[in-house]
């Protein structure tokens, strides 16, 4: 069932806006990344190193934000919540094909971001191969580590009607992220920190091994943990409470 | 920018084209002429009744509160390495606190600019107001810049608010005598610098009823403008940073001597842009046609 709930999600969304703020994103963050390879060996990852900064620090988590509160949007104007949810589907299935949909855009955000690194390395000529693998980890390890932050905003979007206060939660969330990062103690637990830390792991928690080149335990208690704290929660709130008005 | 490309296209139309037919129903009557004199004053007024119970003003309130707050959990985390060497007779006390938290205040006006263009205009939004507040003997470009107007005075409150915080955590932290006129620039330079966002967002929010593109735009696009970013400086998505850099420039070096020193170029272009916007936008709510 599911699924064609999730082909209904498909098809409320407003895929221009979407769409623009998937590639849109994605590249500007490219472009405004500048040059800042060192050329000879090692230019990919240095370029890397200053793209992904200006796309994991605020952008990816604040990106989630929007994401959750657009997805939510559709109900959240004229009573579409009641709509919804008075058809013959179950409300779990009508929230996680929310959730579905609003991963499946940072997943997509993040393969704009990855082609548009690739296509700018090439075009500027930059020395050695594409380090393919370390860029596809990257990625992918961002990506899983905003899934809990995805999954509260989700909480709160689907909540509250007002599409600024859920962002403005977001964007208090994200913000102290810039301090955490670059405390070792803090860092590893804090979840809004996360994605960028994921993306460009320092060689501690390299040598650490966990998944993803995460450390162990920030990767089962900050990212697994919250992501199932975060999600149930919502999922419980969604399930037990009215329609929001 | 599109901005300018819009006030070209509008311009002549709006000089010659005044009786055009999108506006045949809602052109103003000449025998209300005597009464478009209405005052920005009373116009000011009657924006304060509106939204003084909305969120605009314990936002404004918050804002630099919360940056306040993330300047007591830096110190509690890294307090520490921050101070570690601190001399008050030779550091600036100051310049260690705004180095950290300058750029966080930068981001809180841009995204608080963005916040308080979006509210401002919702209230007409919402309630169908725009229409009822705009058959009103009331000249429609007054009604935009005192819109403008408030916003950017909400904005002013909280960087003035921003300022104070900044003093706050130096007494905290015993960071020496506290430099008022740094202080003051840090305060002024970056709001200046966040103008242009402001009349840009204002724009935005103005020409469309839903207000979720303006708040996406608004939160995603300042971030672009700061930091290592590779923008022209006189966008107005990088000025707030430019400010902030000239504001910390004056921390190291502030000297009595250079009184004028915030009159430079971006300064400069940072005005001439805002009150460039604020002139199209108040354009082109005078040629809208309200539904």
């Amino acid at each position: 069932m599911i699924g064609r709930v999730l082909r209904a999600e498909l098809l409320k969304a407003q895929w221009w806006l979407l769409g623009s703020l998937v590639v849109g994103g994605g590249l500007v963050v490219i472009l405004l990344s500048g040059d800042g390879s060192i050329p000879g060996a090692g230019q990919w990852e240095s370029a890397y190193q200053v793209a992904v900064i200006q796309y994991s620090w605020l952008f990816y988590p604040l990106l989630a934000g929007v994401f959750a509160a657009l997805v939510c949007r559709v109900e959240h104007v004229a009573g579409g919540w009641k709509q919804t949810l008075a058809l013959p589907v179950s409300r779990t299935a009508v929230y996680l094909a929310k959730y579905v949909l609003l991963v499946g855009l940072l997943a997509a955000t993040s393969v704009v971001f990855g082609v548009g690194f690739v296509g700018t390395g090439l075009l500027s000529g930059f020395d050695g191969a594409v380090p393919w693998a370390s860029v596809g980890r990257s990625l992918l390890a961002g990506w899983v580590a905003v899934l809990p932050l995805a999954a509260v905003q989700l909480w709160v979007s689907s909540r509250w009607k007002s599409f600024g206060a859920a962002l403005a939660l977001n964007v208090c969330f994200t913000l102290p992220a810039i301090f955490a990062a670059q405390s070792s103690e803090f860092g590893p637990w804090y979840p809004w920190a996360q994605p960028m830390l994921a993306m460009l792991p320092s060689t501690a928690q390299i040598s650490a091994g966990g998944p993803l080149s995460i450390a162990p335990e920030t990767f089962w208690v900050v990212i697994v943990g919250g992501f199932a704290v975060a999600l149930a929660g919502g999922l419980l709130t969604f399930l037990r409470s009215d329609a929001p008005t | 920018m599109t901005g300018a490309g819009v006030a070209r296209a509008e311009g002549p139309v709006g000089v010659g084209g005044s009786a055009g037919p999108r506006r045949a129903g809602h052109s103003e009557d000449p025998a209300r002429a005597s009464a478009h004199g209405t005052s920005f004053g009373a116009l000011a007024a009657a924006d304060w009744r509106r939204m003084r119970h909305t969120w605009l003003l314990p936002l404004t309130v918050m804002g630099p509160l919360g940056v306040t707050l993330m300047g007591v959990i830096l110190f509690l985390l890294k307090g520490e390495w921050l101070l570690s060497g601190f001399d008050p007779a030779i550091d600036s006390g100051f310049g260690i606190l705004f180095e950290q938290l300058g750029m966080i205040q930068i981001f809180a006006l841009g995204l608080g600019a963005t916040l308080i263009a979006s509210m401002i205009v919702d209230v007409e939004h919402r309630s169908d107001t725009w229409k009822a507040f705009l058959v009103l003997p009331v000249r429609r470009w007054k009604a935009y810049v005192v819109k403008f107007a408030w916003a950017a005075l909400l904005l002013a409150t909280a960087s003035v608010l921003m300022g104070l915080g900044y003093a706050v955590l130096m007494v905290w932290q015993d960071l020496g005598p506290i430099p008022w006129a740094d202080v003051a620039r840090a305060s002024a330079l970056p709001w200046i610098g966040t103008l242009p966002l402001l009349a840009f967002q204002l724009l935005v929010s103005t020409s469309m009823k839903n207000q979720a593109l303006p708040l996406a735009l608004g939160i995603i696009t300042p971030m672009f403008g700061m930091g290592m970013s590779g923008m022209p400086a006189w966008l107005p998505w990088r000025l707030p940073t430019q400010g902030l850099i000239l504001a910390a420039g004056g921390v190291t070096a502030g000297s009595p001597g250079e009184a004028l020193a915030w009159l430079t170029v971006p300064v400069l272009c940072a005005l001439s842009a805002a009150s460039v916007l604020v002139s199209v936008g108040a354009a082109l709510l005078t040629r809208k046609e309200i539904r």
